[in-house]
């Protein structure tokens, strides 16, 4: 069985997916729009996580589907579509820090706020381990945040995590078990506050 | 009431179960969001080839016509094999490098003007897709009809353009005296450097420049 950033998925949707991609590197617009389709979900919930805040998680997810249409010609793997998708979205929140020194996340949405979220299909329980999940990850340092997005969350392997980060599998390894110690930290504080 | 989970042994191991409780979390693109993406994609693409256009156009501007001594870089196609590489520069004027014609070096003045044209009928045959000038400091790429160009220390441009001609030219001058190098980079498609040559030239002021046309 192959695996699609950790996901477990049998073969021919696998390599449907590799081929939606080559299409698109080819300039097919019809699987330009089908591939930012299919990614956008987890895309946007990669940023959202990431960034803390709706709006910008909105913003960045266009941006980043933006350039990655822009600059899909220089994507020589389609298999790693996902993980350089992930780093191109990287890259741009931490170019949004840079330019916003570290500001504080003055537009954080409570819980009955989050519009984007299918609150229809999410049971309360569903709707609150979003809402704590998403304010335990920013009480955790970025470089941690990140590492347990992709590998945790996403199920990214740690060759897929190491690539997207620019790190080696080691250091990520390193980085993950006290990211998990951080957040963990973090975690149980909230949630007995709430 | 949210009922409280009970988390009596949570070690770091559990995060990813806690963490993949967030997958719940799923968002449909807004309407017409691919449109717009492929919308503004287009408009990118659009804006990079006016500014390629825009290169052209400045380089093949009348100020040629200015240019006092014309610099001709010929580049001899068997020698683009391999790494190293010669090249055989003509001087067409009285101004001549005190090197031998196989040294790359020119003598000019600064203030003035000076087309350097390289010659590209005969790289047809290698893989070129873009060239890359580049200008050290003190020497500035000279337009009239685009002074803008001036503040500008590369150029990048395109070299599968109908416009182009048979020679890539470019027109600069030196604000400061010494011996000033011009590196030309040559791209494949994939951004990959095929060749790089450099044209040396000294440049004096006019006092100094006398002074070595009399020492010869």
């Amino acid at each position: 069985m192959a695996t699609l950033r950790g996901l477990n998925l049998d073969e021919s949707t696998v390599k449907a997916h590799e081929s939606l991609v080559r299409s698109a590197i080819e300039g097919d617009e019809g699987a330009m729009k089908e591939l930012m389709e299919i990614s956008y979900s987890s895309l946007y919930r990669f940023l959202f996580y990431l960034s803390g805040s709706e709006p910008l998680s909105q913003d960045l997810t266009q941006d980043t589907l933006l350039k990655a249409m822009e600059t899909l010609p220089q994507l020589k793997e389609p298999a790693k579509f996902k993980s350089w998708l992930n780093s191109i979205a990287r890259n741009l929140f931490l170019d949004y820090l840079k330019s916003k020194k570290n500001q504080s996340h003055e537009d954080w949405d409570d819980e009955s706020t989050i519009t984007s979220i299918n609150s229809q299909a999410l049971s309360e329980d569903e709707q609150q381990d979003i809402w704590l999940i998403r304010e335990t990850l920013q009480k955790v340092d970025p470089d941690y945040r990140e590492v347990l997005l992709l590998v945790d969350m996403e199920g990214a392997s740690y060759g897929e995590a190491a690539e997207t980060l620019g790190v080696s599998e080691s250091a990520l390894r390193s980085r993950l078990h006290r990211a998990r110690q951080e957040f963990l930290s973090h975690y149980k504080k909230l949630d007995k506050a709430s | 009431m949210r009922e409280k989970k009970d988390h009596p042994q949570l070690d770091p191991d559990q995060v990813p179960l806690i963490l993949r409780r967030g997958l719940k979390l799923e968002a449909n693109p807004p309407p017409f969001f691919t449109q717009r993406v492929l919308a503004q994609l287009q408009s990118r693409r659009e804006q990079k080839k006016l500014l390629r256009w825009w290169k052209w156009a400045a380089l093949l501007s009348p100020a040629f016509s200015l240019a006092a001594v014309v610099l001709v870089l010929q580049l001899n196609t068997s020698m683009f094999e391999g790494s190293s590489l010669e090249s055989q520069a003509i001087l067409s004027q009285s101004h001549r490098s005190s090197d031998p014609i196989t040294d790359i070096s020119f003598s000019a003045e600064i203030n003035k003007a000076y087309a350097v044209k390289v010659e590209m009928a005969e790289l047809d045959s290698l893989p070129l897709a873009s060239v890359q000038i580049l200008l050290p400091e003190g020497v500035s790429f000279f337009s009239r009809e685009y002074p803008e160009l001036q503040d500008k220390n590369s150029l990048e441009l395109d070299l599968d353009h109908e416009w182009m001609s048979e020679t890539l030219p470019f027109v600069i001058s030196s604000s400061t005296t010494g011996l000033k190098r011009i590196l030309i980079r040559f791209f494949d498609s994939e951004q990959n450097l095929v060749s790089e040559r450099s044209v040396n030239i000294d440049f004096a002021s006019e006092t100094q420049d006398k002074k070595r046309e009399f020492e010869g």
